[in-house]
């Protein structure tokens, strides 16, 4: 029983694919491609959410100017200042 | 693979292609520091993600279709013929896995995997090079998806069509791009400009007036770096625009063999040459840069580089002093240009890779036909290098390939609300959006550790 090559005591001009269950390709390319697609189907949604609920916070315009001067602090001191002022 | 001669041959061609591949990550590494150098505080981790990810989504198309691409298209299809059977290069193949032997000799064995991930290392910098135009506003989401489209399909479309040497192009313009000006530079740059003219300007960018703001990089030192990280991997990007050893004397009709390197059109050259021409374009960049710039580091660096895109074209060819001045004079032609497009249509490209790698790489095609005029553009077909083909195919390349594809898809990303990030949430910062729980959790333990120093009488 294997999934591929048996023995590496023959002729090795002979021995072609080297990787298991030969004759998956095909399955596989589209096993690749369905995961690829549903990666970005995946990310989009979650970025959506993301970023609507941070425009929702945001509306209140003191929650957003407090973001902004926690964003935009150089230290973390000014940071965690911000923080306890602001968001 | 049954004699020593014929195995080092093959072997050695293997592990030249790899080590590029080596190098080459460093442009990526490179493009990810000086990103993020040229990044507000606020949007640091964003921009450093979208430049990440472009590495596995790339990698994963490029293996699904954009290496049959190269090898199927050529003919445009529809220019000089149709589609070309690609035994070796769909994602079904065996010679896409780990084998053996192939064709007897085990050559696209042993060179398939390598040349593959050389190819998909420019796709990386093709996509790399519109991340920087981009930052601090679009959505992730719709920058991954437009790194596939240049990363995977448009620039390897043109690859296929300019850089093969069978490519429809080679055989009709004559159209010669020898380390990449046209196939990667230029057509990364028309698609950057596609994408600003649809997503417009970062916030506070431009006065009520018009007048452009300078958002001056917030770290030179990490931009610095990563210029020079761009620099070290670009010697892995011309070794692996060559071939390194082929026999190329039957082809060239002599008696007997002809053992040399050759460029990607199979046409000779030495890695000796490119070595001159790769140091005297960098020379000439830098030099004409810090002029034009007033010594404004950003723009030295980043004319060194555009030396180099511009001379690229013809650097297997050209002389190290004419490599030096075409650089030179490319310098004001894309500096000029950035702040003309700048000022008079309000595009906002942060890190000048428009000009750079657009009008740079435009330039270097155009002035290589007027310098190499009459050159024989390939072994196999009797096309001349022309200022007109070399133009044509800077058109093809900026425009055709680039720009247009880059615009359509940015309007369809548009219409569908999903390109740029809202307005509030790109003036509040985009690492706070997406990674507010870090900067919580570092306020926390800031806090934690003052009422410990308190309690321990430290403080």
């Amino acid at each position: 029983m294997s999934t591929g090559l048996e023995t590496w005591n023959t002729n090795l001009f002979e021995v072609v694919e080297l990787y298991p269950f030969v004759g998956s390709e095909y399955v596989l390319a589209f096993c690749g491609l369905g995961a690829w697609l549903i990666w970005h189907y995946l990310q989009i949604r979650m970025e959506n959410k993301a970023l609507a609920e941070e425009d929702a916070l945001f509306q209140d315009k003191a929650k957003l100017a407090a973001a902004r001067k926690l964003s935009n602090a150089e230290t973390v001191a000014e940071t965690a200042k911000a923080h306890v002022n602001g968001l | 693979m049954d004699n020593q001669l014929g195995a080092l041959t093959t072997i050695f061609t293997e592990v030249y292609y790899w080590i590029t591949v080596v190098f080459m990550f460093l442009i990526h590494v490179g493009f990810c520091m000086y990103e993020v150098g040229a990044s507000r505080r606020k949007n640091m981790l964003h921009t450093l993600m979208k430049n990440t990810m472009v590495i596995p989504l790339v990698t994963v198309t490029f293996y699904l279709f954009g290496w049959h691409i190269y090898f199927a298209w050529p003919n445009g299809p529809g220019f000089v013929g149709g589609f070309i059977d690609t035994p070796h290069a769909s994602p079904f193949s065996p010679l896409m896995a780990a084998t053996l032997n192939s064709g007897g000799d085990g050559y696209w064995s042993h060179i398939n995997g390598v040349f593959w991930a050389a190819f998909l290392l420019f796709s990386w910098t093709a996509a790399s090079i519109v991340s920087g135009a981009v930052i601090e506003r679009i959505r992730s989401g719709a920058f991954w998806f437009l790194a596939v489209v240049i990363g995977s399909f448009t620039w390897i479309v043109d690859a296929a069509w300019g850089w093969h040497p069978d490519g429809w192009m080679v055989q009709v313009l004559g159209y010669h791009d020898a380390y990449a000006s046209g196939v990667i530079h230029a057509v990364a740059g028309g698609f950057a400009l596609g994408i600003l003219c649809v997503l417009g300007p970062r916030i506070g960018k431009f006065g009520a007036d018009g007048t452009p703001r300078n958002i001056v990089p917030p770290n030179p030192w990490l931009v610095t770096v990563g210029l020079f990280l761009i620099y070290t991997g670009f010697w892995g990007f011309y070794a692996a625009c060559n071939v390194p050893i082929i026999d190329m004397g039957e082809a060239a009709g002599m008696e007997g063999s002809f053992w040399t390197t050759t460029n990607v059109y199979l046409t000779p050259t030495t890695t000796s040459a490119i070595t001159f021409n790769f140091l005297m374009s960098l020379s000439g960049g830098l030099m004409m840069g810090y002029l034009v710039s007033r010594g404004d580091a950003f723009w030295t660096y980043s004319s060194g580089l555009g030396g180099i895109i511009a001379a690229s074209a013809g650097n297997d060819l050209y002389h190290p002093i004419q490599a030096m001045f075409v650089a030179a004079i490319a310098v004001p032609v894309f500096y000029g240009m950035h702040s003309w497009v700048e000022h008079t249509f309000k595009i906002d490209d942060a890190v000048g890779a428009v000009a750079v790698h657009g009008y740079a790489g435009f330039f270097g095609l155009v002035i290589s036909g007027v310098m190499l005029w009459g050159y024989p553009a390939s072994l196999f077909y009797d096309a001349t290098i022309s200022p007109w083909g070399q133009f044509a195919g800077a058109m093809i390349m900026f425009w055709g390939l680039g720009f247009i594809p880059g615009f359509i898809v940015s309007k369809l990303l548009n219409a569908m609300g999903l390109l740029r990030i809202p307005e509030r949430v790109e003036i509040a910062g985009l690492d706070l959006s997406e990674y507010h729980d870090r900067y919580l959790g570092e306020s926390e333990v800031n806090a934690a550790e003052e009422d410990e120093a308190r309690a321990r009488g430290l403080i």
